[in-house]
């Protein structure tokens, strides 16, 4: 990839990119220095001649693998939550908890959403922020279709569970 | 609402969370100056890994040997040694281009390390020309020839330069054309300095007149090195001064100039019993004015004044390479023309040859090959597992080595 070519992919992802650092650290400043990061380590690796196949996935990825980094730096625990990811079941219909958002405006949600563990978190921003579909995460998250959809189902009754509370 | 009109209504609302076009900017181009800058840390890069492991592998395993090594032990160590010191005209002269020099570069696997064998032999086509007209004078076939193999050698040394732009190496760069710049002006005087020694005669003169060309060649790579280097080092520093790093590079360009002072100076005192009294009065100049420019650099960066520390830099870096070069073609032409003092004149050509060849053979003859040349050889310097060091990314002070060896060695003699 030219160097041309990779300020292009910098000028259309650079925003998506910064949005996802945004939400999951929420600390604007440090999304920015991230950001910066990302794109660079990105062009050094294809600088050396690799291949990249999906250039918006190979992003997120460095991406979410650059905020863990952050996370572990910061000293953030996940919580008791992230034990019931492991044990998988049939995933339910996304429409099932439609309903659930009558109420709530976007905004507020967006405002919750830094109040979830860190991998609740991490999913609903990318299927909500990103628009990523549950496959992609999987691919991002190394981890089976199943387990995300389920994890996101869980993070959306929780993400409910918060504006509820706030509501009542 | 649907889980869909939700979805799109987060998104939304998610959108307003961006980069102003001012941060998109700023960030933008400090992704275009890490894009640009050089050199990118050799040890993130796998390609090296292999190739520096193959490398080692290489002296482990003899017998996996590349054809040129192969060559080597066909014409056998001990000839392959004896040519180390033929001239052009000579009868294992052939071999020494062919075989030994062949095994430079062939062993020679990254560009830094190839631009430094290819250095060497260009030195080494100069160094013969300087040989050939202390001993009795250089021919006119012995010019062209040397000539021609010269360019051919500066041909080779370009494209393997651009390999290394190409590679993003510019950084690594600057110690070779340092190098080359030194390297052949300073051979390039010994040269002209000899060719004006030789006694007045019909054939002398014309051989000065044999030995302008290549002289003049040399001196034109070597100021294209040096250009090379000076626009390079310019290009460092503007982007040391995009990334913010302005007082830690401007620092280090400090300290390392001033290393380079007490390098070429600690070379001056080893060599002073080779070095005429006013050659080492004028290098004492030149190094005292490179020491005050880095004075006046140090003043500079206490004062904040980050584009005056790097001008003052350069110059004192300029005044330095000018000072070593000065050493080095007068030690060079010194020990040439002390070798030579008795053998000038009546004698045959002939005897001069003989005569080197049984020195050669006797100083080499109960030593290891690789051993010896490493310690002893005058020319060749098979470069192994330095250069893997230096593929890792460490700054490798060149001129440390065959220069300063043959320097120390000419002064032992």
């Amino acid at each position: 990839m030219t160097e041309h070519d990779f300020i292009k992919t910098y000028d259309e992802w650079a925003d998506a990119i910064f949005r996802h650092c945004s939400f999951r650290l929420s600390d604007r400043e440090a999304a920015k220095d991230l950001t910066q990061d990302i794109f660079i380590r990105v062009w050094e690796y294809v600088s050396r001649g690799e291949k990249v196949e999906n250039m918006k996935a190979f992003l997120y990825r460095v991406a979410h693998n650059r905020i863990v980094d952050e996370f572990r730096k910061r000293g953030r625990i996940d919580s008791l939550e992230t034990l019931e990811d492991e044990f998988g079941f049939d995933v339910p219909e996304e429409e099932s908890v439609a309903d659930l958002f009558d109420t709530f405006d976007a905004r507020h949600a967006l405002e919750a959403i830094p109040r979830l563990t860190p991998r609740y978190r991490e999913v609903l921003i990318m299927r909500f922020v990103d628009g990523l579909p549950p496959k992609e995460i999987a691919g991002i998250l190394k981890e089976p279709e199943n387990n995300i959809s389920v994890r996101i189902h869980r993070a959306t009754r929780k993400l409910a569970a918060l504006l509820h509370y706030d509501h009542a | 609402m649907t889980m869909h009109d939700f979805l799109v209504n987060i998104q939304k609302e998610a959108a307003k969370t961006r980069l102003s076009p001012r941060e998109k900017s700023a960030i933008r181009k400090a992704v275009l100056t890490a894009i640009s800058a050089s050199p990118r840390p050799l040890h993130a890069t796998s390609g090296t890994f292999a190739l520096a492991s193959i490398w080692r592998s290489l002296w482990l395993l003899p017998r996996a040997l590349p054809a040129s090594l192969a060559l080597v032990l066909l014409v056998g160590v001990g000839t392959a040694f004896a040519a180390e010191g033929a001239l052009p005209g000579d009868f294992l002269y052939p071999i020494k281009i062919s075989v030994n020099e062949k095994v430079l570069t062939a062993v020679a696997l990254l560009p830094k390390a190839k631009a430094s064998a290819e250095t060497r032999i260009l030195e080494r086509r100069l160094e013969e020309a300087a040989e050939l007209e202390a001993r009795g004078g250089l021919s006119s076939e012995a010019s062209a020839e040397l000539s021609r193999r010269f360019d051919e050698g500066a041909e080779r040394l370009a494209e393997t330069l651009e390999q290394m732009e190409e590679r993003g190496e510019l950084g690594l760069a600057v110690p070779v054309l340092e190098r080359i710049s030194v390297g052949m002006a300073s051979r390039a005087a010994v040269l002209g300095r000899i060719a004006r020694e030789e006694p007045e005669q019909g054939q002398e003169s014309s051989s000065e007149g044999n030995s302008k060309h290549i002289t003049a060649e040399a001196k034109r790579v070597s100021n294209v090195a040096k250009r090379l280097r000076e626009s390079l080092e310019e290009t460092l520093v503007a982007e040391a001064r995009a990334t913010a790093a302005v007082p830690v590079a401007a620092k280090s360009q400090i300290d390392s100039v001033e290393a380079r002072i007490k390098h070429v100076r600690s070379l001056r005192e080893k060599n002073s019993a080779r070095i005429k009294d006013d050659v080492a009065r004028e290098v004492e100049e030149t190094l005292r004015r490179a020491e005050e420019q880095t004075r006046d650099a140090r003043e500079r960066l206490e004062a904040g004044d980050a584009d005056a520390v790097f001008s003052r830099v350069l110059e004192s870096r300029g005044e330095t390479e000018e000072a070593h070069q000065q050493i080095e073609a007068e030690v060079r032409a010194q020990a040439l023309l002390d070798k030579y003092a008795n053998r000038r004149g009546g004698d045959g050509r002939e005897d001069n040859a003989g005569v080197l060849r049984v020195e050669l053979n006797t100083k080499f003859k109960n030593l290891r090959p690789l051993e010896a040349e490493e310690r002893e050889s005058d020319d060749i310097r098979v470069r192994t597992n330095d250069d893997a060091h230096n593929a890792d990314g460490e700054e490798n002070e060149e001129d440390d080595t065959p220069e300063d060896n043959n320097l120390r060695r000419r002064g032992r003699q």
